[in-house]
């Protein structure tokens, strides 16, 4: 006939949206012999049908209810659990970087250098207001309690 | 119709404004004011010329020596 057969994505589909509380199509497409005797008896008057038969008529129309779509899962144990363990790699790189890798460090870093350094800010009034030089008793010369 | 988003956006402006304000206000008197308060103490009493003697004598200054 020249039509080309329709593929399944291009049909409308059924999704389980919590913004979508009707979708396109009911959830079970064929049905089996049972379901369609079911949806026989639902053309009738729905007090003579069961609990049991209600939910298999929901079920058929919707695969999860919104109490099931909108549960949580376990998902953030793993993540959290994942990030841990790779700040705890990353630590372990590092520490082998430095027991292992990195050369001395620079002389600037000594205690003599840098206590001059320090005595040499504080003479500069490095910061008087709220810095160093505000925490340094120059009458007392020591640092402020 | 049942006003789902406009009960969301309500809450969420009323929030929203309320954490910008506090925000700010938190910022202002932990931080803000402090600072201020610290340099009006500091030049309250401020001699720059003592400042400057104290200075040179520790020998910092390159045009002005110790001696």
């Amino acid at each position: 006939a020249g039509v080309v057969k329709a593929e399944d994505y291009t049909l409308p589909a059924y999704v389980d949206r919590r913004d979508v509380p009707l979708p396109e199509v009911a959830f079970v497409r064929d049905l089996s012999a049972q379901q369609r005797a079911l949806k026989e008896k639902e053309k009738a008057s729905w007090s003579a049908l069961s609990v049991d038969e209600k939910v298999e008529l929901y079920r058929i129309k919707f695969n999860e209810s919104y109490a099931e779509m909108k549960k949580g899962t376990n998902e953030w144990k793993t993540i959290v659990g994942g990030v841990l363990f790779f700040l705890g790699l990353t630590g372990v790189i590092l520490i082998w970087q430095k027991h292992f890798m990195y050369g001395p460090t620079p002389h600037t870093f000594s205690e003599e250098w840098l206590s001059a350094q320090t005595k040499r800010m504080l003479d500069m009034r490095v910061n008087p207001v709220e810095g160093i030089s505000a925490q340094w008793d120059f009458e007392k010369n020591e640092w402020k309690k | 119709m049942r006003g789902l988003l406009a009960r969301r956006m309500k809450f969420h402006l009323l929030g929203a404004f309320l954490v910008s304000v506090g925000c700010a206000s938190l910022y202002k008197f932990a931080v803000a004011e402090p600072r201020k308060r610290a340099y009006a103490e500091f030049y309250k009493n401020y001699d720059p010329m003592k400042d400057f003697e104290a200075m040179k004598a520790a020998g910092v200054f390159e045009s002005a020596p110790a001696k």
